[in-house]
C-alpha cells in the first residue's frame, strides 16, 4: 500500500514555517486514505528515519529540512540522507524534498542509487514572512505565496497525479503570483519577487517524471 | 559604447531596491537566519556569504526581467 513519509523538523524559525504548513499536506494524504508517517519534530532524526523506512516501506518521501547540494537533513541537521545512502533502502522511492541546494548534486546520485523520482531545489530555498504572523505561521498571508505552490507538487503527488504533472502545477503557481507581485503595489508583494523567482528557477525534477504514487 | 557595471554598482543597486522592503518582513533563505530589512542590507554591504546570495538572486531576476528571460520563463508553462 502507498505509504507517504514525512520529516517535520521544527528547531528554527524557517523550518517550523515549513512544519505547520505541512500539515495541509498531512491532512489531504490522510483524507485520500493514505498511511502517513509523520516524523514530527525529534522524530525528524536519522535513526528514526531509516527506522520508519525499513519497516513501513513508504513509496514517497516528503522531505522538509536545511540541506545541501550534499546532504538533506532533519531535526537539529541531522543528516537523514546524503551520498552514501543505501541503495537497497531508497530504491524505487519518489522523494520531494524541500531542502536547499539537494537538486544540485544529491538529487542525480540518488537517483543513480535507484531512487525513481527526485524533485527538489538546485538553490536556496526562501520564505518571506510577515513579521506580525511569527507565532501562527499558517495565517502568514506573505509566507503562502512562497509555501502554496511548493505544497502543491506534494498534493499533487498525493493525488495520484505525476511528478511531471506536480513539478507543472507548482510552477503555474509560482507564475500566477509573480505575476501578481511584479504589478502590485504593495510593498511587501513586489518586494519579494526576486526570491520567489530563484525558487521558481531552481525547481528541479531527476529520475521519472512520469512516476506516481 | 556598452560599459560593465561594476560590482560596487551592482551593490548600489540591489541595496537601494532593498531599502523599498518594509520593515514588517523578512527573509529565510534556507538554513540562514531570518534577515530583516537591515540585515540584508548590511549583509550586502559587508559582502558576506549572505549578501552575495542577496546579490545574486536579485541580479538573476534582475537581468531576467530586463532581457525578456523571466517572462518566457513564465510564459512558457
Amino acid at each position: 500500500m502507498a505509504g507517504i513519509l514525512i520529516t517535520r523538523p521544527n528547531h528554527d524559525q524557517i523550518t517550523t514555517y515549513l512544519s505547520q504548513w505541512s500539515e495541509y499536506v498531512i491532512t489531504l494524504a490522510k483524507s485520500r486514505g493514505k498511511s502517513v508517517f509523520d516524523l514530527f519534530s525529534t522524530k525528524a532524526e536519522r535513526k528514526y528515519f531509516e527506522q520508519y523506512l525499513e519497516s513501513k516501506k513508504p513509496n514517497f518521501l516528503f522531505l522538509n529540512g536545511h540541506g545541501s547540494s550534499d546532504v538533506i537533513c532533519g531535526f537539529n541537521d541531522d543528516v537523514l540522507l546524503d551520498e552514501a545512502a543505501n541503495s537497497s533502502v531508497v530504491k524505487g522511492l519518489l522523494i520531494f524534498a524541500r531542502s536547499c541546494n539537494a537538486g544540485e548534486h544529491l538529487g542525480q546520485i540518488l537517483v543513480d542509487k535507484g531512487v525513481k523520482t527526485f524533485i527538489g531545489y538546485s538553490k536556496s530555498f526562501s520564505i518571506a514572512i510577515n513579521n506580525h504572523y511569527v507565532f501562527r505561521p499558517k495565517d502568514d498571508p506573505l509566507a503562502k505565496l512562497f509555501i502554496e505552490p511548493s505544497n502543491l507538487i506534494a498534493t499533487t503527488i498525493i493525488k495520484g497525479n505525476t511528478v511531471q504533472e506536480a513539478h507543472h502545477r507548482s510552477l503555474l503557481e509560482m507564475r500566477k503570483t509573480l505575476s501578481e507581485m511584479i504589478s502590485s503595489d504593495i510593498p511587501n508583494k513586489k518586494d519579494y519577487a526576486f526570491a520567489l523567482y530563484n525558487n521558481m528557477i531552481g525547481q528541479v525534477v531527476i529520475g521519472d517524471d512520469q512516476a506516481k504514487i | 559604447m556598452t560599459q560593465k557595471i561594476t560590482d560596487q554598482e551592482i551593490r548600489n543597486l540591489v541595496i537601494e531596491r532593498l531599502k523599498s522592503i518594509s520593515d514588517e518582513s523578512s527573509l529565510m533563505i534556507g538554513g540562514d537566519k531570518k534577515l530583516s530589512k537591515s540585515d540584508m542590507i548590511k549583509s550586502v554591504k559587508d559582502g558576506d556569504e549572505i549578501g552575495q546570495k542577496i546579490i545574486d538572486m536579485q541580479m538573476t531576476y534582475l537581468r531576467d526581467l530586463a532581457s525578456g528571460k523571466l517572462m518566457e520563463n513564465i510564459m512558457s508553462l
